[in-house]
């Protein structure tokens, strides 16, 4: 959103990092911020008398989920296996309950260029702050 | 016991649960409350601990400004039962946080909530609102950075409140239920017990005597079993003692000749005996409660003087007796009555004498009274035959002392004129004249003999006698006596059996019975005289026999006024008259009577008023005795010597007169002690004593004691104006010795007959 906002729409602002999506609402409730930043999937997990609080006022493009990645340095052969196993798991009922777990209740093949290369152009590094503010 | 059960069944159950249920209900209550106290403090101090951590945790929530996780963290802690609602405030109040919990539901979110309401001071405090606990606690970390308020429900402690009345009450019931078994279980058998005995106790008059089984039990009902068997022998004994008293009295009662009635206050009859119920005509059963007066309808005499010396009742003096039982009430007891009389259910009136006394308890009050009534009837009428008897007696004396002195008068009468006509002879001048007098002096002789009959009851002298000729005898006379209006008719029958009487009797019966006859038709009327033989049972029913076999019937009857039935049943009594004062002496049927029951005979009467009367006096014919052949004149010569004493000169002329001229030499003595005299000097000559009885100074009794003393074996003879059965000392002195009785007037065959036979005797 930063990347969006300040690089691509100039729009300068003070930001406060609330830790997690649900503080970032309540926040913006309390009155502690103007405008709070979260996904979508947060805010439709908030109940009624949150969400009813807020107002979507802009929203960014439409991102994937969170990947399950390799390093580069491990083997091709490893990595497939490791895909494969996951696919596999999601296949019965008992290997969807462990995946959903660790949030990856449906798990799908992506691809880096047609998933994930947009989020490596709006340069995100430059907005990681390292060990807090 | 008020609004307390009777039976003892629930009065133990209700006492025992009244007991319970207090003991539980305050039980429950001071448990409840200390418990619930001491959960309450225990539930603030853990709410304060509570809220104390929780502020602890919202402070780093605070600090880092993690309001979900500080969120969620409270929402997880808003799950605890007893929690409320949590609320979180930054330190101005503004609400950052709040959650409610309802009972039964998950914790929830509250938002949009405006501030919160926070303390003034910068301190925590805990307070109860509307049954919650509320709790503010400063949210700080070095400096105050919020509040954090916790409402705690008390639900629990009422809740356990409630659980523990609950269980009170189940407890409380429980006991109570336990506590009614139990009691059942327990008293059950004394209950029944005491059942058996109240049954016993009910039934006891008809169970007196006998023993109820004491089962082993309690000891008061033992004690009351106990009490209960000695009660029913006491009130089998004691009944036993009332039944024999009872009986004994009522065999004393029935065994009472005088009737006896018994009454409440109010005088009804409680009780009567047999000679009540005899007297009444009523049974004891049937006068049970009713009114003593109408039992007993007793009425009274007036007592006048008159009534008093004669105690004849009539109408006109009658009036009703006062109320006995009021009498007794108001002076406490009554004396003896004798003017009372009594009439019974039949109409039946009696002679009674009444008396009486309250019956009084043992405490002094009176409760009725008892009344005795004695049957005097009989002693009415025996009292006024005794005063009629008195009456007779008394003139019965009289009648005695004249006739002695009309005796010695006859006796010189009849003696001299008997004498005249010895000496003379008929044709002589003074012959009828003599004769006349001798026949008077005769007629006198049987009269007062007649007079002594009546009242001496003598033993009447008998002949054999023709009733038919005394009738006939007596016509003469009473053709002289009835008036001209009355008829005389005689129906007598032919060759009718003589009978043993003595004449002057039988005219004498013949002559009242036809003056009364007289006196019966005023206005003229009838006179019958009948004979007649009738047959032996006429006298049979009557327990009269007559010794040839029948009965001499002898009828007077007239058409005159007749008799009612009360005048038929006194008409036999000595002066009973129905006629005026002066005109009738109440003795003339009395006479009749007395002479028929002499002859041995009795009467019949037969009367309607206004038709007439009839007289039939039955005689029994008897067997003629021979007549003792009268000496000749010759054979009424004698010798010896003769002291007559006598007080009276003629009679001592008389003897010397009459004996003189039969051959015998007298000697006369005025007294007795001029007899003795004369005797102790002469005695070897004097062959007879004759001496009167009744003298002056020396009696003929003492004479004869004293010739008997001078001369043992001297003859002595009697003789006296009195009858001899008149006089009980001639038969005594006749038995001690006396030669014989003779019975002044005497005529000279008499005394010369006697002193023929004393001189005679050994």
């Amino acid at each position: 959103m930063r990347a969006q906002l300040k690089g691509k729409n100039k729009i300068q602002f003070t930001q406060r990092d609330a830790i997690t999506h649900t503080n970032v609402f309540r926040h913006v409730i309390l009155g502690y911020a103007a405008i709070g930043v979260s996904n979508i999937a947060a805010l439709n997990k908030e109940p009624q008398g949150v969400s009813s609080q807020l107002k979507i006022i802009y929203k960014t493009q439409e991102l994937p989920s969170h990947p399950l990645v390799a390093h580069p340095r491990v083997p091709e052969k490893i990595r497939q296996a490791v895909i494969d196993a996951v696919l596999k798991l999601a296949e019965s009922n008992e290997g969807r309950d462990i995946l959903k777990s660790i949030r990856l209740s449906k798990p799908v093949k992506a691809y880096y260029k047609r998933d994930y290369l947009s989020l490596e152009r709006l340069e995100l590094e430059r907005y990681l702050i390292i060990g807090g503010e | 016991m008020g609004l307390m059960p009777r039976r003892l069944y629930g009065h133990l159950l209700l006492l025992v649960s009244l007991i319970l249920t207090l003991t539980f209900l305050s039980y429950g209550h001071f448990t409840g409350k200390r418990q619930s106290e001491a959960y309450l403090k225990a539930m603030k101090r853990n709410a304060e601990v509570m809220t104390n951590n929780l502020a602890i945790s919202c402070a780093n929530y605070l600090v880092v400004r993690d309001y979900a996780a500080m969120e969620v963290f409270l929402l997880r802690s808003a799950e605890l039962p007893d929690v409320r609602r949590i609320q979180v405030s930054d330190r101005d109040g503004k609400a950052l946080t709040d959650i409610v919990h309802n009972t039964g539901s998950s914790p929830a979110i509250l938002y949009g909530l405006p501030s919160i309401k926070i303390p003034s001071s910068v301190k925590g405090s805990i307070q109860i609102e509307n049954d919650r606990i509320v709790i503010y606690q400063p949210i700080t970390a070095g400096s105050l950075l919020g509040w954090v308020k916790v409402n705690y429900s008390m639900e629990t402690v009422s809740d356990m409140k409630r659980i523990l009345w609950r269980n009170s009450l189940l407890i409380g019931i429980s006991g109570i239920l336990v506590s009614f078994v139990l009691i059942l279980i327990t008293l059950r058998p004394p209950i029944r017990a005491i059942k058996r005995l109240t049954d016993f106790a009910r039934r006891l008059d008809d169970l007196k005597g006998e023993q109820i089984p004491v089962e082993h039990s309690f000891i008061e009902i033992e004690q009351l079993g106990e009490s209960l068997n000695y009660a029913s022998l006491e009130v089998y004994s004691t009944e036993r003692k009332l039944v024999e008293e009872r009986e004994r009295l009522a065999v004393t009662l029935r065994s009472i000749g005088d009737g006896v009635a018994a009454t409440d206050t109010e005088g009804r009859i409680v009780l009567m005996n047999k000679a009540a119920e005899a007297l009444t005509g009523w049974t004891a059963e049937e006068v049970e409660g009713k009114p003593l007066r109408e039992v007993f309808h007793i009425t009274e005499v007036e007592e006048k003087p008159l009534r008093k010396a004669f105690p004849l009742t009539d109408e006109e003096t009658r009036k009703p007796a006062d109320d006995l039982v009021e009498r007794v009430l108001k002076t406490d007891s009554i004396g003896v009555h004798y003017n009372h009389f009594l009439t019974s259910r039949d109409g039946t009136e009696k002679s009674i004498a009444d008396s009486g006394a309250p019956i009084i308890d043992k405490d002094g009050k009176i409760i009725g009274t008892v009344l005795v009534f004695r049957d005097v009837t009989e002693r009415r009428k025996m009292e006024a035959q005794l005063l009629r008897s008195q009456r007779i007696e008394a003139v019965g004396s009289l009648a005695s002392g004249i006739a002695h002195d009309f005796n010695n008068l006859l006796s010189a009468i009849m003696g001299y004129s008997e004498i005249m006509l010895e000496m003379a002879k008929e044709g002589d001048p003074f012959y009828k004249p003599a004769n006349i007098i001798y026949n008077a002096a005769e007629r006198g002789t049987e009269l007062v003999k007649g007079m002594l009959t009546i009242t001496q009851r003598k033993k009447i002298e008998t002949k054999p006698v023709d009733i038919n000729e005394a009738i006939k005898n007596s016509i003469e006379i009473l053709r002289r006596t009835i008036p001209g209006n009355i008829e005389i008719i005689t129906k007598l029958e032919e060759g009718i059996p003589l009978i043993m009487a003595n004449s002057t009797q039988i005219q004498q019966v013949i002559m009242n019975l036809s003056i009364n006859a007289r006196d019966a038709m005023p206005d003229g009327g009838i006179l019958t005289i009948e004979t007649a033989v009738v047959g032996e049972g006429n006298g049979a029913v009557n327990g009269i026999h007559a010794e040839e076999g029948g009965f001499v019937n002898l009828s007077v009857s007239d058409t005159g006024l007749g008799m009612d039935e009360d005048t038929k049943r006194k008409i036999f009594d000595p002066f009973f008259t129905t006629k005026e004062a002066g005109k009738g002496t109440g003795l003339g049927l009395y006479t009749v009577h007395l002479i028929t029951s002499n002859h041995r005979g009795y009467i019949n009467l037969y009367s309607e008023p206004n038709k007439g009367t009839r007289f039939s006096i039955y005689l029994p014919i008897t067997k003629v005795v021979d007549i003792e052949e009268p000496l000749k004149a010759e054979g009424l010569t004698g010798s010896g010597t003769i002291l007559v004493i006598d007080d009276d000169a003629r009679i001592r002329e008389l003897c010397m007169d009459i004996l003189k001229p039969l051959g015998y030499r007298v000697l006369l003595a005025g007294d007795g002690s001029e007899g003795i005299d004369i005797f102790k000097t002469m005695k070897d000559e004097i062959s007879l004593v004759i001496t009167d009885i009744i003298m002056p100074k020396i009696g003929g009794s003492e004479v004869f004691q004293a010739l008997r003393t001078i001369k043992p074996d001297a003859k002595v003879m009697l003789f006296s104006g009195y009858s001899q059965n008149g006089f009980t000392d001639i038969d005594k002195l006749l038995k001690g010795g006396a030669k014989g009785f003779i019975q002044k007037p005497f005529t000279r065959y008499a005394i010369a007959y006697a002193i023929k036979k004393a001189l005679s005797e050994e």
